[in-house]
């Protein structure tokens, strides 16, 4: 018997309770070696002990009710970023939560001045809105107005906050050539600098649905060298799969990824990619 | 999780509801802090979100989300440089020195160990931990860690020989401070 069989065996005794030394193999072994001796003598006193070290022993085992709060807002809030399948529709959206929830002081002024804009808007236009033109030039403007928003919250400290923006950011991607530019470049300015790997999955996630746009295109894959994260390299991986297959197999080829991406990558998105 | 991936992602509340006492002592056990298992706990369930597509329906639910949560952990300690309680130079201790099991028959035991399990590297205290206090079974560690049940062994092994090492260490520091103090 070597010393790694001898070690094998002396684990499989500590996982199931029995003494190594009623193996006759092992009994040979360890007359001869007295390194196995030590640990065979030293590692089931250890083991046996170590359950009295557990630290949830000391430290309590149960979690802060606050944990399971923030929990569900986090659950939330990534559900209405990612808008995807599975949202009741009895929940309130993104405008019903940003009512209900705290009010930062940014987001106050700007719906204050959307309000203002409006009311201003409706009065000076009066019943004259029956034209087309009128109309979209009101779109616009409440439409600059959220954008302004957007781009505030997304430059909040809090993360939740800047989760929000980029929420709020969705409605005017659709828009992105005629005027979400500011929009565009806050989102890439997350997915590059946010200190919050949530954020910048997100703005990754958000930045998604303006792949047509090379801005965004070039923005992304300029920014895969930089991540540290795994998640957020997955996330771009995903995004990037859907516009330019050809040029994330580069990326793959390029060492710059962590190991655990690239092999869930190669399992995962050819399914779904097509 | 199936109706997770079927779209349904508000299930993830349900799995949360079942499973978060748990994972919360894992990452408890890992960290030795509880705002950080908190942190890590949420964390890896929006994480199963995310990368819920790489759950098979066919294995069992509760070992991918263990490696989930380990994932999840590592990144922590990766993001922090250091393991969650820092590493403290410890004294070099000849092998032969005061062995373990002597040391282990004083009173204050119990905590040395525990200090001792929180100097051991993430890489072996996981897997002392898995195995000691989460009741895992090798081949489900070997799941959890994504490694062979062999290489669970020789990984308990060796975790274990370095924690009895970093417990001689600190004993060793525990006498020569009240020889300091008798003197």
């Amino acid at each position: 018997m070597k010393c790694e069989d001898f070690e094998a065996l002396l684990m499989d005794c500590l996982e199931e309770g029995r003494a190594p030394a009623s193996n006759a193999e092992a009994r040979a072994h360890l007359e001869s070696c007295e390194a196995c001796r030590r640990d065979a003598a030293e590692l089931p006193i250890l083991w046996q002990r170590l359950p009295a070290a557990d630290p949830v022993h000391s430290a309590g085992e149960a979690p802060s009710a606050r944990m399971k709060e923030r929990f569900e807002e986090s659950l939330q809030t990534v559900l209405e970023v990612r808008e995807l399948p599975g949202r009741s529709a009895n929940k309130p959206g993104i405008g019903g939560r940003l009512i209900a929830g705290p009010w930062s002081r940014a987001l106050a002024t700007a719906l204050a001045a959307t309000l203002a804009i409006g009311v201003a808007l409706g009065f000076f236009l009066g019943g004259r809105l029956s034209s087309n033109a009128e109309v979209r030039e009101l779109r616009a403007e409440m439409r600059s107005v959220n954008e302004v928003v957007a781009v505030a919250l997304m430059s909040h400290r809090s993360a939740s906050e800047r989760l929000r923006g980029i929420a709020l950011s969705s409605s005017n991607l659709s828009d992105a050539t005629s005027g979400g530019a500011r929009v565009i470049e806050a989102l890439l300015e997350r997915v590059r600098n946010d200190p919050n790997d949530n954020v910048r999955v997100a703005a990754v996630e958000a930045l998604g649905s303006a792949l047509d746009l090379a801005q965004v295109r070039d923005g992304l894959f300029a920014s895969v060298g930089s991540q540290e994260s795994p998640e957020v390299q997955a996330a771009l991986l995903e995004t990037l799969a859907r516009a330019d297959r050809g040029a994330v197999d580069e990326v793959l080829a390029s060492g710059q990824l962590d190991d655990g991406v690239r092999q869930w990558f190669r399992v995962v998105v050819p399914s779904y990619v097509g | 999780m199936v109706a997770v991936q079927n779209g349904d992602l508000e299930k993830l509340g349900d799995l949360f509801e079942r499973h978060h006492s748990r994972i919360y002592s894992f990452c408890l056990r890992l960290t030795g802090k509880a705002a950080a298992a908190e942190d890590l706990t949420q964390e890896t369930f929006l994480r199963a979100l995310r990368y819920n597509r790489t759950f098979q329906g066919t294995s069992d639910f509760l070992p991918w989300l263990y490696r989930v949560a380990r994932n999840v952990a590592n990144d922590h300690f990766r993001r922090s440089r250091v393991p969650e309680h820092g590493v403290e130079k410890l004294p070099d201790v000849p092998s032969g020195e005061r062995p373990v099991a002597e040391a282990l028959e004083l009173a204050e035991d119990s905590e040395r160990l525990r200090a001792a399990l929180a100097r051991l590297p993430p890489a072996g205290r996981e897997v002392l931990v898995l195995s000691r206090f989460e009741h895992r079974k090798y081949t489900e560690i070997g799941q959890i860690l994504g490694c062979s049940v062999g290489a669970v062994k020789t990984r308990a092994h060796r975790a274990l020989k370095q924690l009895g090492e970093i417990y001689r260490g600190l004993a060793t520091q525990g006498s020569d401070r009240a020889r300091e103090v008798a003197s």
